[in-house]
């Protein structure tokens, strides 16, 4: 019996993990994988660690008919 | 004004642009905003189509400054992917498009925002966080909630 007893981060599209058994002997077994949903380490995102400092006026304002202002072509 | 928790919302591209710029009147409500809805445990959701339009305006913006570098770019997306659910195009959504467009006679650039429409609707969602709500009103009879930024408080 071996116990993997690791925290893992699912977030945005990196939604697989992994776990290296190299010092299992070769053979198959049964694994069974049980997540704790329950106990949630953190989820909480920084919203305010994201930010660039560039300058735009103020009254420049983005919608989808400016950003694809050729058409889209 | 959202008034149920837990629920998905569509991010669109302005929300991106104006919370990744300090500097922007709206960068504050996006991020009061944002907040909220995470304390709400609102799930973000986005799709390529968002990351895509980020990156037409950002890499302008950046160009304009003459500060073009991909590593900003790069690290970016990062964010945005760690931060945001990225859903893929439902198999259905080109289908719903075409009954879009045919419903509401749309022709032209609209149909870059119907797209959205198009996706949120194959994919049960049923809000989409926007600064500009005029852009998806057409769709408001499909049932999708347009969601307006709340006002941060002065000292925010």
């Amino acid at each position: 019996m071996i116990t993997i007893d690791r925290e893992v981060k699912i977030s945005g599209r990196d939604r697989k993990v992994e776990f290296d058994l190299n010092d299992l002997p070769d053979g198959e077994y049964k694994m069974r994988l049980v997540i704790d949903t329950s106990n949630k380490i953190s989820s909480k995102i920084d919203f305010s660690a994201w930010a660039s400092d560039m300058h735009i006026p103020a009254e420049l304002t983005f919608s989808r008919e400016k950003i694809y202002g050729d058409d889209g072509r | 004004m959202v008034t149920m928790a837990g629920k998905e919302i569509f991010i669109d591209t302005n929300v991106l642009i104006y919370l990744n710029n300090t500097q922007h009147p709206f960068h504050k409500d996006v991020l009061h905003t944002l907040t909220l809805m995470q304390d709400e445990a609102h799930r973000f959701i986005i799709n390529d189509q968002i990351i895509k339009e980020f990156l037409v305006v950002k890499s302008n913006l950046l160009n304009l400054e003459n500060r073009f570098d991909t590593s900003v770019l790069e690290a970016d997306v990062d964010f945005i992917t760690e931060s945001f659910i990225v859903l893929q195009n439902p198999a259905t959504i080109l289908k719903r498009l075409i009954a879009l467009i045919s419903k509401y006679h749309l022709k032209g650039k609209v149909i870059h925002d119907a797209f959205i429409a198009a996706f949120c609707l194959e994919s049960g969602i049923n809000q989409i966080l926007t600064v500009n709500v005029k852009d998806f009103a057409v769709f408001y009879d499909e049932g999708i909630e347009i969601v307006a930024l709340t006002k941060a408080k002065e000292n925010e």
